[in-house]
């Protein structure tokens, strides 16, 4: 597999860099616009969790990318080294239609619109850290 | 990040400048918002025609934004770009959670024509 690592500080302000430089590496690949804005789009979620959630807003981390590219597909992790998920579940919830305004929702969404740009997500925390796992298959004629 | 408040026919129209309104831009937009509704604003559009890039913190900003308004009023949004509008549409909040229009002047007449003040 080829492969490339980028990596940012834990700062809000920094994930268009990321969002950027995935985007442009998908705009290589055999995917189309559409899935390439998906996976920016997945990527800025990935890594905004990272920041917001695991590092707390702290900006002293480090959330690292990397992304395997084969013939088949691709394959991008998130990383980082802070608190872990804890609700599992959350990477699996569906999102309702709110009938009224109380029933918004203002958290969730990033996860489904992880889950809404691959093929399948995988979450893994350990004493090395965190990681996201997204996989893309390239389809035939993108 | 830049915001332009302007009052048209009862209607306080939002235009949000960036490109992108993402979890960097959010909390900036949502604090132009809880600002304009202390002051007693209650119909809103949002021009969202500059941005390139909306993430799930623009649209909770939105959303949240709603919440303060509790139900006394209205945000609508317009000149909505391919990708926004794609966004809009996978979170299913263009079904009936936010009124989108084409242009600033259609929904400028559409929420004045209700009857909510402000």
């Amino acid at each position: 597999m080829d492969t490339i690592e980028l990596s940012i500080a834990s700062r809000l302000e920094l994930v268009h860099l990321m969002g950027l430089a995935v985007r442009g590496i998908c705009g290589g690949l055999p995917l189309t616009p559409d899935e390439s804005d998906a996976m920016e789009l997945a990527v800025c979620e990935a890594v905004n969790n990272s920041i917001k959630h695991a590092y707390a807003g702290r900006p002293d981390g480090v959330v690292r990318v990397t992304l395997a590219v084969d013939g088949t597909g691709l394959v991008l992790c998130v990383y980082d080294k802070g608190t872990p998920l804890e609700d599992r579940q959350k990477l699996n919830n569906d999102l309702a239609v709110a009938r009224s305004i109380d029933e918004l929702p203002e958290g969730g969404m990033g996860l489904f619109l992880i889950r809404n740009a691959a093929d399948s997500v995988g979450y893994k925390a350990g004493e090395q850290g965190n990681v996201l796992v997204l996989r893309k298959a390239f389809r035939k004629g993108s | 990040m830049e915001f332009e408040n302007t009052l048209q026919n009862g209607v306080t129209v939002v235009v949000f400048k960036g490109l992108r309104m993402d979890a960097a831009a959010a909390p900036l937009f949502k604090s132009n918002m809880v600002d304009l509704i202390h002051q007693g604003a209650k119909r809103f559009v949002l021009d969202l025609e500059a941005v390139d890039f909306m993430d799930s913190s623009g649209l909770a900003s939105l959303m949240s934004s709603m919440k303060t308004l509790g139900g006394s009023g209205e945000i609508a949004v317009c000149c909505l770009g391919e990708k926004v509008r794609k966004l809009f549409a996978i979170t299913r909040l263009d079904r009936g959670v936010f009124r989108i229009f084409g242009s600033t002047a259609e929904a400028v007449t559409a929420l004045s024509s209700t009857s909510t003040q402000g």
